[in-house]
């Protein structure tokens, strides 16, 4: 069979990818305003929004600046099954896998970026991926404080 | 019994090995030697244990280390490795006698379902790609070490004259077949349809569709009353993602087909069913089956919180092969890890 070896995404495939975490981001982050009363989840979750929100209009740059489509914020994949279980929580239980699930989303989210950074082919977007990179895993590291701090 | 890692574990090595971590670690069992299986015990395949199992808790959860192989990859080379059940499958003889081939049985829920399939006692052929010959080296000398015959035969499904002498050289070398589990399968994501290109889809149809067409085409002369056919579809069936536009609808079809011949080959009293994995930790997955973002969080959304190992699948094939469960035709089997899917 074809040896089709490690595959990088494509430049519209890498932009769609960062639009989906972005959405999956704010619709977690409103849900979490909206149905958590913890100061340190709400707290996490206007961060998210701002900085979701500039990573979204980053994104929409560096894609005009490419010549794509320049992609919509929207929550698919596997992340929309995140959402759901989200949606359908209260109390500590939320907040437990509201941390869960940032810092699995943010894990994934930093493997993306990193690896797009380093052998990405267009360079707008690289551009914008390794200026995403250390915002990414802030996230992370706070997200891993939120968990252990719920556990 | 022996202090041979490789040899299978009876049930109270099992149920030790359950404690020790990840199974792909060697057992250590020194010591235990008047502790060994009492033959004819009416028990189940699957490894005991006593006191309850937290289902969350028995694997590997994400997040996992970034990682991608060529296709089609390597179960060895993933971290974590799977678990095939090499350490903690215990058998029964509940497919004594029986002969079985299993496409795609280097890796994955194959691997899982030929280490079951000897230690139930059954004869197995495995096929696979060549260049997934480390893997079958592996699969082989479990097989022997149940004591049952190994029959090995690399080859691409995406050719009929193979699929045609793949089951001629099983039978001639199992001396008859009884057991067919198409399962072998090619999975790619692409983030678009325009980024498919024919020979792309060819490929998937040719590995996922036209194999199995033609594999059990070959067998049904020499399938018996009381033979069982086995394939394996997926989750992708009933909830297609995205990404994967053109195995998902293989999988489909695979569902689809599974009922037809049930109906075609009920009077032949041969059954045929599916399994239907949800997300299960095989090479699939790391080659280009999906993105690096989903490899590193596999299985986070289900609801179990981690993916499925191919060890938790074995079970089932065994199940769907075996002569207790004859009434079961036509149907699909799930492991869904919660996802709700069949």
């Amino acid at each position: 069979m074809r040896n089709e070896g490690p595959k990088m995404p494509k430049p519209q495939e890498f932009a769609d990818a960062v639009a989906q975490s972005d959405g999956y981001e704010l619709a977690a982050a409103q849900t979490a305003l909206a149905q958590s009363h913890n100061p340190q989840v709400r707290a996490f979750a206007e961060q998210m929004i701002s900085d979701h929100e500039n990573m979204a209009r980053a994104l929409g740059d560096a894609a005009k600046a490419a010549g794509l489509k320049p992609p919509q914020s929207h929550v698919g994949g596997d992340q929309a099954r995140f959402l759901s279980s989200l949606q359908s929580l209260r109390g500590d239980d939320f907040d437990r896998e509201y941390a869960r699930q940032q810092m699995l989303a943010h894990t994934g989210a930093l493997t993306v970026v990193r690896s797009y950074a380093e052998k990405g082919s267009e360079p707008n977007l690289r551009r914008m991926a390794a200026g995403a990179a250390p915002v990414v895993e802030h996230h992370l590291q706070v997200a891993r404080q939120m968990l252990q701090s719920f556990a | 019994m022996s202090n041979d890692p490789n040899k299978p574990p009876t049930r109270r090595e099992a149920m030790k090995g359950l404690g020790a971590g990840l199974a792909a670690a060697p057992l250590v069992l020194a010591g235990n030697a008047a502790q060994a299986q009492s033959p004819g015990t009416p028990s189940q395949g699957v490894a005991r244990h006593e006191g309850l199992r937290d289902p969350r808790n028995s694997y590997p959860k994400p997040p996992f280390a970034a990682q991608q192989q060529p296709w089609p990859g390597l179960a060895r080379n993933m971290n974590p490795r799977p678990d095939h059940g090499e350490s903690s499958y215990v058998g029964s003889g509940r497919l004594a006698g029986r002969k079985a081939l299993i496409t795609g049985g280097d890796s994955g829920m194959g691997r899982a379902a030929a280490i079951a399939y000897a230690r139930e006692g059954a004869d197995v052929a495995i096929n696979y790609l060549p260049a997934e010959e480390p893997d079958a080296r592996e699969v082989v000398d479990l097989i022997r070490q149940a004591g049952r015959k190994a029959v090995a035969i690399p080859g691409d499904l995406r050719e009929e004259s193979f699929c045609r002498h793949l089951v001629e050289e099983s039978v001639r070398q199992l001396g008859g077949l009884d057991i067919v589990v198409c399962n072998a399968g090619r999975q790619q994501a692409h983030g678009s349809i325009l980024d498919i290109t024919t020979e792309d889809f060819d490929a998937t149809m040719k590995t996922n569709i036209y194999a199995p067409f033609w594999i059990i085409k070959a067998a049904l002369p020499h399938l018996q009353p009381g033979s069982a056919i086995i394939g394996t579809t997926s989750e992708q069936a009933y909830d297609p993602s995205a990404d994967l536009y053109d195995y998902a609808q293989t999988k489909a079809a695979t569902m689809n087909y599974v009922k037809s011949l049930a109906k075609q080959f009920g009077p032949k009293g041969i059954r045929v069913n599916g399994v239907a994995p949800g997300p299960v930790w095989t090479p699939l997955q790391i080659s280009g089956g999906a993105t690096e973002g989903k490899v590193v969080t596999f299985g986070a959304t289900a609801p179990l919180g981690r993916p499925g190992q191919p060890a938790e699948l074995a079970g089932i094939y065994v199940r769907l092969a075996e002569d207790d469960g004859s009434y079961t035709t036509g149907n699909i089997y799930g492991a869904g890890g919660g996802q709700g899917n069949p």
